[in-house]
């Protein structure tokens, strides 16, 4: 242990992550890429999120581990600024000049999307718009989904509405169009509203996470498709925001929207309004932002379902949401 | 020419009566309360002294090497010795108490009750009247551990066959020296000097110290600056609560003496001794502000103080621009705070011991911002504690960014208290502190907060204006 | 419609922090919208398309935090940022522009970096050691302590002279600079009179009259009731001078004080002479024919000075004609009063809080032919022997040392003259009860309202002994200050108390109710 050092331990980690060794490789250049109140951002000399460092009590998330503190970050390393390069001591990231953190006795915990599951009974959908209604924040996705599931929700800042009016465009998409185009058209809707990760983005994850789940071919898009996906997004959306959608395309959400997918596919009602008011605590928006996207998933589940059982093509563009 | 003043917004410092500050806030001009209280008491001579004192320009660049050399020291557990052998100047017939130097006579009872169990441990007497008669006779002789590169909680008695930490500035190569905490209850710095008290210090001294000495052999050192900067973020302030540090220090030591070989009983005992003292390490947290503080004294011109110590009548302090051994002294305060129950406030005896070495060096009461436990000890609220270490600033020279205070924004504790700015200010250094019992024996009644005398830092200063006076 | 953008590149901070920033934003007055977000190509879309996208805005990246805000106002939009600043940079021991209060000169330096006037009032004999700290750090100085030695005095403002320096003081109790009161003064318009005063009533006096004239006043120096003595030699008065002289904004300068020693009289109004500006000089109880003789504009009260200002500036006087209706209206008034007095109650009583009003009435009473004491009359033959019993017309400033000893002053704290008011009321000699009230910062929140009772219990023990008791007052304020003036006034015309505009109307009043035909203007 280097002397006069505080130790953070891991308690958690997604299991994604591989240990540093001090034979370097993804980890050598490793540098601070941002500091939060409780988080840090470890980024790899290419630029991409090697791992992210929470406090007590986060929400796990794809390439995170959360640590036994619950601090403040930004206190502990002002005034350094972030771009400090870590030295790997061990199997210890090292932070700073006294702060070092041990992953290796972090319990494993895998956040990969299960499936393929079954398709989710009707009331799924009623639940959790419901659960949207009582827990959802506003500011982001939320109320707006809300609105285009026919709910008397008011748009109150100007993403809201901007927001609606994209999620309008892509359930529209959703009836009429094709899923291979659904989800190229996702990219031109990544990137907007508020906070780190814009509530479009985790709207988009929570719905990819809930597509992958249900349908082999979302995977097979996703493994054939996904690179070139992740490229034209990376230019339309904060470093943080392509992470998190990085992560999805791989198979992976965080543990709150898991819980929520898992409980829409498989679970009963009680547990689906547990996990939804879980998962919409994520964040300041994003977990409403996450809820609202799984919400559209699961309705343009029930969408295609109806249209790929149903030979004729009663079900036009004007479908009322149920 | 006033009319630059025109041209400019109006900021405005209200030293005196807050309602002129409240009319220039109903009109929205930019304002800073000065809340003024009288310099130096009041008193024309000191504030004549300060004035005097305050032309003198090698005053900055002496505070700062004095404060430099307190912050650059790295004090580390190196060896246990026994007094005799250890500490230079030591003698045979020499006993060191805290605080400033006192006649037997003069002594307080938690005092006189440790150097009677001192007597009775070194053999020299045998029962409580023959150790009172040869304390008397002139026969040892008393001097402050200050004086001698050591310090001791409490009655802070160092007697020639105990065994001390010694601890090394490997910075500056200079040493400190502090006996091993006994405890709690019945111990011999509260002035018990019971059978079992006796006993504890034999075992100490054949058993427990020869085993850290052992451990400590091939270890290289242990490194306390590093354990106190870790403890602070901890809720410890390393002067009453140690509980952290302690910790901290038995991960080191424990691995030390398994290395060296120990085991069984001793091992056990040495370890089991440890674990249960949540303040053993005070007894190193002492000794390594000590070796700091020592570290700075000596510059001539510097007004940082450099050891506050008291011996339960007096309180008194050192001056780093002063003579080695030149103190100020005065009536010590009593401590308030809260009593254990069964206790009053005239149970308590006044403030004892060295341990204000801490708070001389900015940690303990002045660290008392980060740990929030200390606070319901000391009959205070959270944000109490976090304004007591806030004031300190005012008087101190420097901060020290290696010794943190996590509910300051990690803001670096008061560093190099300055004799001046106390007088200036009016405000003096807070000390968390134990009450001790006034009979021997008794114990620790209460904890709570006290201050220095005033009084201390009056005589400093005029002592220090009449030394360097038409020297500049 | 104002819009602001500010750009945070590589910001980190939490989504949570900026959603409230947002709400916080958006709460406030004269906010219309307010967007905090990233800057992706949507969002940039997005404020494009409600024209809040700049040049600046349209060319951050991904990960730079953009704020945009749109505002009914600049005001609103500088409060919205201000607020924003506040959020974003919350920083480690950064303590507010004046927040709490400080203990040291470091902190206090720390705290308000630009502070360059420091306002001292702490006791006397500590005034001029901290007045020389705060000199030495660069800052003007205003001293309201008085019991500074002479020595003292003197050391301290030929240290701020050496260095360009101003100190309004010891005993300077007002001063209005850069349009902000300082200790006791008045709230009054902006304008282009400049004001230098050795005397702190006087100058609220003067700028509460120019400010009635509807004129206004671009600085109001004070330089303490000392600084005209020989030892001191005017030197604060003569910097006031200079620095009206180059002032920009000073059409006009005035002087007021009580008259200065010869010497220090010759030298001030040599450097007058020089002056491309027009001045009025108010020596109180100077020789006002001797000035004039020398060419200049002299005044001997403090609304004359006023005027004569006004006269300068070639300003009509606001309240035109009326101003001398409603005086007769008053004189008339008085008139019928007078004739309800009882045979023997001949004496004028006046009880001031203002050293300097005390000192104009003595001045116009004296000038009305009434022999006057006062415990602050310079002439001995006008001197009161004993303090605590009225004789004849007798003026008392309650402010004045003996009466302040271990208590606030009066304008703090009128209710101390209560006592006072009430034993004249009781004396069968007393004609007319007249009062000051001082409205304005410093003051008292409620002058008039705290003397009532008091004003009441004196004309009930006169009436019970079959006198009739006229009170006189005169409330030195504007619409402005806090007190609410009219309010002030209302309440002391319904005690049947007699209002005057200013402290010479209120003189001429008195002298009226205690039998005198006064030169009827005002």
């Amino acid at each position: 242990m280097s002397e006069g050092s505080l130790v953070l331990q891991a308690t958690e980690r997604e299991e994604g992550i591989r240990l540093p060794s001090a034979a370097g490789g993804r980890w050598a250049g490793a540098y601070i890429h941002s500091v939060y109140k409780s988080t840090i951002n470890i980024a790899g000399k290419d630029g991409q999120l090697l791992l992210s460092l929470a406090v007590r009590p986060a929400i796990l998330a794809p390439g995170m581990a959360i640590l036994d503190w619950e601090g403040d970050f930004t206190g502990l390393f002002s005034p350094h600024k972030p771009c400090n390069q870590i030295r790997i001591v061990g199997s210890s990231l090292q932070l700073s000049e006294w702060l070092i953190c041990d992953l290796s006795a972090a319990r494993l915990v895998s956040l990969a999307i299960p499936g393929p599951m079954a398709a989710a009974p009707p009331e799924r959908l009623a639940e959790l718009t419901e659960a949207l209604r009582r827990f959802g924040k506003p500011g982001g996705a939320g109320r707006p989904w809300l609105r285009a599931a026919g709910w008397p929700a008011p748009l109150e800042t100007l993403h809201e509405r901007a927001l609606y009016s994209q999620l309008m465009k892509l359930a529209l998409l959703a009836r009429s169009g094709g899923e291979r185009e659904l989800y190229g058209a996702l990219t031109g809707f990544a990137g907007l509203g508020i906070g780190l990760t814009p509530s479009a983005d985790d709207f988009i994850t929570g719905f990819f996470g809930i597509m992958l789940a249900a349908r082999p071919e979302c995977r097979q898009w996703a493994e054939h498709c996904g690179a070139g996906w992740l490229a034209r997004v990376q230019a339309r959306t904060t470093f943080l925001g392509y992470e998190m959608l990085r992560q999805a395309l791989a198979g992976k959400v965080n543990r709150a929207a898991l819980a929520v997918i898992t409980a829409c596919l498989e679970g009963d009602g009680r547990r689906l309004e547990a996990a939804a008011c879980g998962l919409a605590a994520l964040g300041s928006t994003s977990g409403t932002d996450m809820l609202a996207g799984i919400a559209f998933g699961l309705d343009t589940l029930y969408v295609w379902k109806r249209r790929e059982s149903n030979a004729d093509q009663n079900c036009h563009s004007e479908e009322r949401l149920p | 020419m006033g009319y630059s003043l025109f041209q400019e917004e109006l900021n405005i410092i209200n030293i005196g009566t807050s309602i002129f500050k409240d009319d220039l806030d109903v009109q929205r001009a930019s304002s800073v309360q000065f809340s003024w209280k009288p310099p130096a008491g009041g008193s024309p001579a000191l504030l004549q002294a300060l004035d005097r004192v305050a032309e003198w320009e090698q005053i900055e660049a002496a505070n700062r090497l004095a404060v430099q050399r307190i912050r650059e020291a790295h004090p580390y557990l190196v060896d246990m010795g026994t007094a005799l052998t250890s500490i230079p100047g030591m003698e045979p017939d020499l006993i060191l108490h805290a605080g400033p130097p006192i006649a037997w006579k003069d002594m307080c009872g938690p005092m006189q009750g440790a150097i009677i169990g001192a007597l009775l441990f070194e053999e020299k007497a045998r029962n409580e009247a023959e150790a009172r008669e040869l304390a008397a006779s002139g026969a040892v002789r008393f001097a402050p551990c200050n004086e001698y590169a050591a310090v001791g909680p409490m009655a802070g008695i160092i007697s020639p066959s105990m065994p001390v930490h010694i601890i090394e500035n490997r910075e500056h190569g200079n040493k400190a020296y502090c006996t091993v905490n006994e405890g709690l209850g019945k111990v011999l710095r509260f002035g018990a000097f019971s059978g079992e008290v006796i006993s504890r210090l034999n075992w100490i001294r054949d058993v427990f110290a020869p085993a850290i000495k052992r451990g400590l052999a091939e270890s290289g050192g242990i490194d306390l600056k590093a354990i106190t900067a870790q403890a602070l973020h901890m809720g410890d302030e390393c002067h009453n609560r140690n509980k952290a540090a302690t910790s901290l220090f038995y991960k080191e030591i424990s691995g030390h003496l398994l290395a060296a070989g120990l085991d069984g009983e001793g091992l056990r005992d040495t370890l089991a001794f440890i674990r249960n003292n949540d303040h053993y390490f005070l007894n190193l947290s002492m000794p390594a502000c000590k070796a700091a503080l020592d570290a700075g004294h000596g510059v001539e011109y510097s007004t940082i103080v450099t050891t506050m110590a008291r011996n339960g009548v007096e309180f008194g302090i050192r001056v780093s621009g002063m003579q080695k051994d030149e103190w100020f002294t005065f009536a010590a305060n009593k401590v308030q705070g809260l009593l254990f129950p069964g206790y009053t406030v005239d149970d308590a005896a006044p403030d004892l011991g060295d341990s204000a070495i801490t708070e001389t060096m900015g940690i303990g009461g002045f660290a008392m911002g980060g740990a929030p436990a200390i606070v319901q000890f000391v009959g205070g609220t959270v944000e109490d504690a976090v304004g007591y270490s806030a004031q300190m600033y005012e008087i101190c020279a420097a901060e020290n960014p290696q010794f943190t205070i996590p509910n300051l924004d990690f803001r670096g504790s008061a560093l190099g208290i300055d004799i001046r700015k106390v007088l200036e200010t009016g405000i003096l250094p807070v000390i968390n502190t134990g009450m001790a019992h006034q009979e021997a024996g008794v114990g620790q009644i209460g904890a709570g907060i006290v201050h220095p005398p005033q009084q201390c830092f009056e005589q400093a200063l005029l002592a220090y204006a009449s030394r360097y006076d038409g020297k500049e | 419609m104002q819009i602001r953008i500010a750009i945070q590149k590589n910001a980190y901070h939490d989504s949570v922090a900026l959603m409230s920033l947002t709400g916080q934003i958006n709460g406030l007055d004269g906010i219309e919208e307010a967007v905090v977000s990233m800057g992706t190509p949507m969002n940039k879309e997005l404020l494009a398309n409600v024209g809040m996208l700049t040049e600046e805005a349209a060319a951050c990246g991904d990960n730079d935090l953009i704020l945009a805000v749109k505002a009914e106002s600049e005001e609103a939009l500088e409060q919205a940022f201000q607020e924003i600043d506040g959020l974003l940079h919350a920083q480690r021991g950064n303590k507010k522009k004046g927040g709490a209060p400080v203990q040291t000169w470091g902190a206090a330096v720390q705290a308000l970096p630009e502070a360059n006037l420091a306002i001292i009032s702490v006791p006397g004999e500590y005034a001029a050691r901290e007045a020389e700290k705060a000199l030495k750090q660069g800052m003007h100085v205003m001293i309201f302590s008085d019991n500074v030695t002479l020595a003292e005095e003197k050391r301290v403002k030929e240290l701020a002279a050496g260095k360009g320096l101003l100190v309004m003081g010891p005993d300077c109790g007002t001063a209005i600079i850069n349009g902000v009161g300082l200790c006791f003064a008045n709230e009054v318009r902006r304008g282009s009179v400049g004001l230098v005063a050795a005397s702190g009533t006087g100058l609220q006096e003067v700028t509460v009259q120019l400010h009635r004239l509807g004129l206004g006043v671009s600085q109001a120096i004070g330089t303490g009731g000392r600084d005209l003595h020989e030892e001191i030699g005017g030197i604060m008065m003569l910097e006031g001078i200079r620095a009206l002289q180059a002032d920009e904004k000073t059409e006009v300068i005035v002087l007021i004080s009580k008259p200065p020693h010869p010497s220090v009289q010759e030298r001030m109004l040599r450097e007058l002479e020089g002056s491309a500006k027009p001045a009025v000089v108010c020596f109180l109880d100077g020789d006002a024919e001797a000035l004039r003789e020398a060419g200049f504009t002299a005044a001997t009260t403090l609304l004359d000075t006023a005027q004569l200002a006004a006269g300068h500036l070639k300003a009509e006087p606001a309240g035109g004609t009326g101003a001398g209706e409603r005086f007769r209206k008053l004189l008339d008034e008085a008139d019928r009063q007078r004739s309800r007095l009882a045979a023997g109650q001949t004496d004028v009583r006046g009880l001031f809080c203002g050293g300097t009003l005390t000192a104009e009435a003595l001045s116009i009473l004296r000038g009305e032919g009434l022999a006057v004491r006062s415990n602050v009359a310079k002439k001995p033959e006008e001197k009161l022997q004993d303090v605590s019993v009225s004789t004849g017309h007798t003026l008392l400033d309650l402010g004045d040392d003996e009466f302040t000893r271990g208590r606030p002053h009066p304008m703090i704290e009128p209710g101390l003259r209560n006592e006072r008011i009430v034993q004249e009321g009781r004396d069968p000699a007393a004609a007319v009860l007249y009062l000051d009230f001082e409205l304005g910062y410093g003051s008292h929140a409620d002058p008039a309202g705290v003397s009532i009772e008091a004003i009441r219990e004196a004309r009930r023990a006169a009436e019970a002994e079959g006198r009739y008791l006229p009170v006189v007052a005169y409330v030195c304020g504007t619409e402005l200050d806090k007190q609410d003036k009219a309010s002030q006034t209302r309440l002391l015309e319904e005690a049947g108390v007699l209002v005057a505009e200013s402290n010479k109307e209120a003189a001429l009043l008195a002298a009226r109710l205690a039998g005198r035909s006064i030169k009827e203007e005002a």
